[in-house]
């Protein structure tokens, strides 16, 4: 099943109904976002698995918490497959997280007509 | 106001944990992204929970949770690990090195609070115990110390009434004890056995109480038979004092046996010799004698200072043991002290010179 890009009900659920609170998350999770991408571009990149592990993580967790499901899951599925040694499927995944970043961006920068 | 202590190598998570526990009342939440600074910050602050995230860079959650359980004071802080790791082993040992509760990511924001709520109870009946603890420490020890308070007096009641019947006031007994832990600290003893000899050596002559007036208070010498009788008196108090549990009687058991004795083993009950004679025997003479000469009795007058303090010299390695006389010439000044506060008796009348010279 297609995981949406931007889940506003988690962030809902931590915000109650403080639509400006959101906007301003969301705001700052927009660069947040695009910088652990470049750190997991670069990382793969320069086949550095370990540190491509630790910003697939880093990317996991921040999405997850904040209602960015789609990303947050290409994420589980690649640091299984860098925790196994799989690194075969990192340029898939590379690939796959650019799209599904970019789809975030656009649903993050709608998101705060929706949050209000 | 109770302070939470977050740390999460991410700002975003920081700030959602922040989020989610604003509507906890009495609730300061401090964020840490970097894991060493929250280090420093708990050496000298004291959280009442800590929050951390396991996986993070440089410093992982448990490796902080071993740094953070050494610091003073955090036994008894509770710490949950933030962790999206199902690994067990992790679990584990996180909880081995201190950790009280998990939480897995991405976190519910109802569970969080309500686990923040319950180790924030928890710490308070934590810190309840350790202040009731602390209460009854104190008790415990205010209780003891008034129990000491009255053995001490009993003590110093029956002394000084066995004394009583030797004309002697209750000062000589008091000067006596406070002599010989002045010498003990001289000599190097432990503070404890001080103040055992500061109470137990005004008993050296409670056996007294079992010589008969007519020999206690003769005006004339002894014969040879009244000294006999009079000797008993060491064994007398010893076996008043003996048996005992109390420490202090021990003690006073121990001297009351050996204060006559003397270095070169000439004196009694025993006639032993050097240090076999108990420490706290040797001191007790030095210091029954110094101030005898020092006092007035019914037989004699009192002995001018330099002729007790050559008297003393004279004796050392004969009657008193030579280490205890080093000890008494170093604290010479301060046991005249004691002699002065303690004395019903002008102290010129005791220190003066026989030219009339105020004595060092």
């Amino acid at each position: 099943m297609e995981r949406k890009p931007l889940d506003l009900s988690v962030l809902q659920d931590v915000f109650g109904s403080d639509a400006a609170s959101i906007t301003t998350f969301l705001t700052d999770l927009l660069p947040a976002v695009g910088t652990v991408e470049a750190k997991i571009k670069d990382a793969l990149a320069l086949q550095d698995w370990s540190g491509a592990r630790r910003a697939v993580h880093e990317m996991k967790g921040m999405c997850a918490s904040s209602g960015c499901s789609e990303v947050a899951d290409l994420c589980v599925h690649a640091e299984a497959a860098l925790d196994s040694g799989e690194h075969r499927s990192m340029a898939e995944f590379s690939e796959s997280l650019r799209l599904a970043c970019g789809r975030l961006r656009t649903a993050l920068g709608a998101a705060p007509a929706a949050a209000a | 106001m109770n302070t939470v202590v977050m740390v999460d190598d991410s700002a975003v998570q920081l700030r959602l944990y922040a989020q989610m526990l604003r509507d906890i009342p009495n609730l300061k939440g401090i964020p840490f992204e970097s894991p060493a600074l929250a280090l420093e910050w708990c050496a000298t602050n004291q959280p009442d929970l800590l929050l951390v995230d396991y996986n993070m860079p440089d410093i992982n959650g448990v490796e902080f949770i071993h740094r953070f359980r050494e610091l003073n004071g955090t036994a008894t802080i509770p710490v949950v690990v933030i962790t999206g790791e199902q690994d067990n082993a992790v679990r584990r040992l996180a909880l081995e090195l201190g950790a009280d509760d998990f939480l897995t990511k991405p976190v519910d924001p109802v569970e969080l609070r309500a686990r923040v709520r319950n180790m924030l109870r928890l710490r308070e009946h934590g810190r309840m115990l350790v202040d009731h603890a602390a209460w009854l420490t104190e008790e415990v020890r205010r209780a003891t110390a008034s129990l000491l308070d009255r053995e001490e007096e009993t003590i110093y009641r029956l002394t000084r009434a066995s004394e009583h019947r030797d004309n002697e006031t209750g000062d000589h007994i008091v000067r006596i004890g406070h002599y010989a832990a002045l010498l003990a600290a001289e000599l190097g003893l432990p503070q404890e056995e001080q103040d055992l000899l500061r109470l137990a050596t005004p008993m050296h002559d409670i056996g007294k109480v079992g010589t008969p007036d007519a020999i206690l208070l003769k005006n004339g010498p002894l014969t040879p038979t009244d000294w006999e009788i009079m000797k008993q008196h060491a064994i007398a108090g010893y076996d008043i004092l003996r048996d005992s549990e109390s420490a202090l009687l021990q003690k006073g058991a121990e001297i009351a046996l050996s204060h006559h004795e003397r270095f070169d083993g000439g004196g009694y009950p025993f006639g032993l010799e050097g240090e076999k004679v108990p420490l706290s025997g040797r001191i007790a003479a030095v210091c029954d004698v110094f101030d005898a000469l020092l006092s007035r009795r019914p037989y004699k007058q009192p002995w001018p200072l330099a002729n007790v303090l050559a008297y003393m010299d004279e004796q050392s390695g004969r009657h008193f043991d030579p280490r205890v006389v080093a000890a008494f010439h170093k604290v010479l000044p301060a046991l005249l002290e004691v002699r002065a506060r303690f004395s019903h008796a002008p102290l010129d009348e005791t220190v003066r010179e026989p030219d009339g010279t105020q004595a060092a």
